[in-house]
């Protein structure tokens, strides 16, 4: 149950870091975009909220969208990192990786002792 | 009752929900949500989820819409109501014009004012009493009463009916805000 909390909050804090990513340098229209996390064991748990997700990350500047032709049925709106988002993906790229080790390792510590 | 009717019937029933529980949403970001979840779901029941327990798995996939509304209000501190709700707009569209309706259009547009929580206890009596049946009231006069007014008089008295009318229902519609039944 504890484990269960915090994983939902590490989920949401790095969540949109997922989304940047996949949305670098390959434009993805929403549909796409939430199949492809949901995929991803684990990742996401409510499919839905990566809606408000996106739209949150395009006011907040690290996202675009356009819309396009689809072959089939209505237009769709295809989404892309910004500069910005690039930058802020790459900061937190930097800082999850000495996150990540510094987490197994106090981890591992604590197995071995 | 076929299949393709029972998945049609979830898919409005998710939709309608996510609409109301995205009603204290600002406008846009409403528009916008329900928007790529309507996108969502017909790309999802295009690529094949096509069956009632298909659909409804796919629901269930995308969480329920007070979760999906909830994770839109994150960090949101202002919640700005939506001001006209559909009803609203019906009881100004109704009382302006639901007198041509054999009356009765006007009474349910004054039962909707009343039933509102968007103008005060005044501006709905403003609403009811002045010019009541709306546009068809100098309709009324034209039809039923002796109008031998002389022209000099009788345009003036057209333009104060229906300016009064359009002036009424202007100062509802900008006027109308939640909440705003509770103040006298």
């Amino acid at each position: 149950m504890v484990a269960e909390k915090a994983f939902s909050q590490l989920r949401r804090g790095t969540l949109e870091f997922c989304v940047l990513a996949l949305l670098q340098g390959e434009e993805r229209y929403g549909f796409e975009l939430v199949k492809e996390l949901g995929e991803v064991d684990g990742l996401v748990t409510t499919e839905g909220t990566i809606y408000p997700l996106l739209a949150r990350l395009r006011r907040e500047g690290l996202v675009d969208t356009t819309w396009r032709e689809s072959g089939s049925g209505p237009p769709r709106r295809y989404y892309q990192t910004t500069d910005q988002g690039r930058q802020a993906l790459a900061a937190f790229v930097a800082d999850w990786e000495r996150f990540r080790n510094s987490v197994d390792n106090v981890l591992g510590r604590g197995r071995q002792g | 009752m076929n299949v393709k009717n029972d998945a049609d019937r979830l898919v409005d029933d998710y939709l309608r929900r996510l609409a109301e529980a995205a009603e204290p949403l600002p406008e846009g970001r409403r528009t916008e949500l329900v928007g790529e979840v309507t996108a969502h779901i017909a790309e999802a029941r295009a690529e094949g989820a096509e069956s009632e327990g298909e659909v409804r798995e796919m629901l269930t996939r995308l969480g329920s819409p007070a979760e999906i509304v909830a994770a839109a209000t994150d960090g949101l501190v202002l919640v700005e109501q939506s001001r006209l709700r559909s009803r609203d707009g019906a009881a100004l569209l109704l009382l302006m014009f639901g007198g041509f309706f054999f009356l009765f259009g006007w009474f349910a547009g004054v039962v909707l004012l009343w039933t509102s929580d968007r103008w005060t206890t005044r501006e709905k009596w403003v609403g009811t009493l002045l010019w009541p049946f709306g546009y068809a009231f100098p309709g009324f006069l034209l039809t039923y009463l002796p109008m031998d007014m002389p022209s000099w008089l009788a345009w003036p008295g057209w333009i104060v009916l229906i300016g009064g009318q359009t002036a009424i229902a202007s100062l509802l519609f900008q006027n109308a805000r939640p909440g705003r039944s509770t103040a006298g």
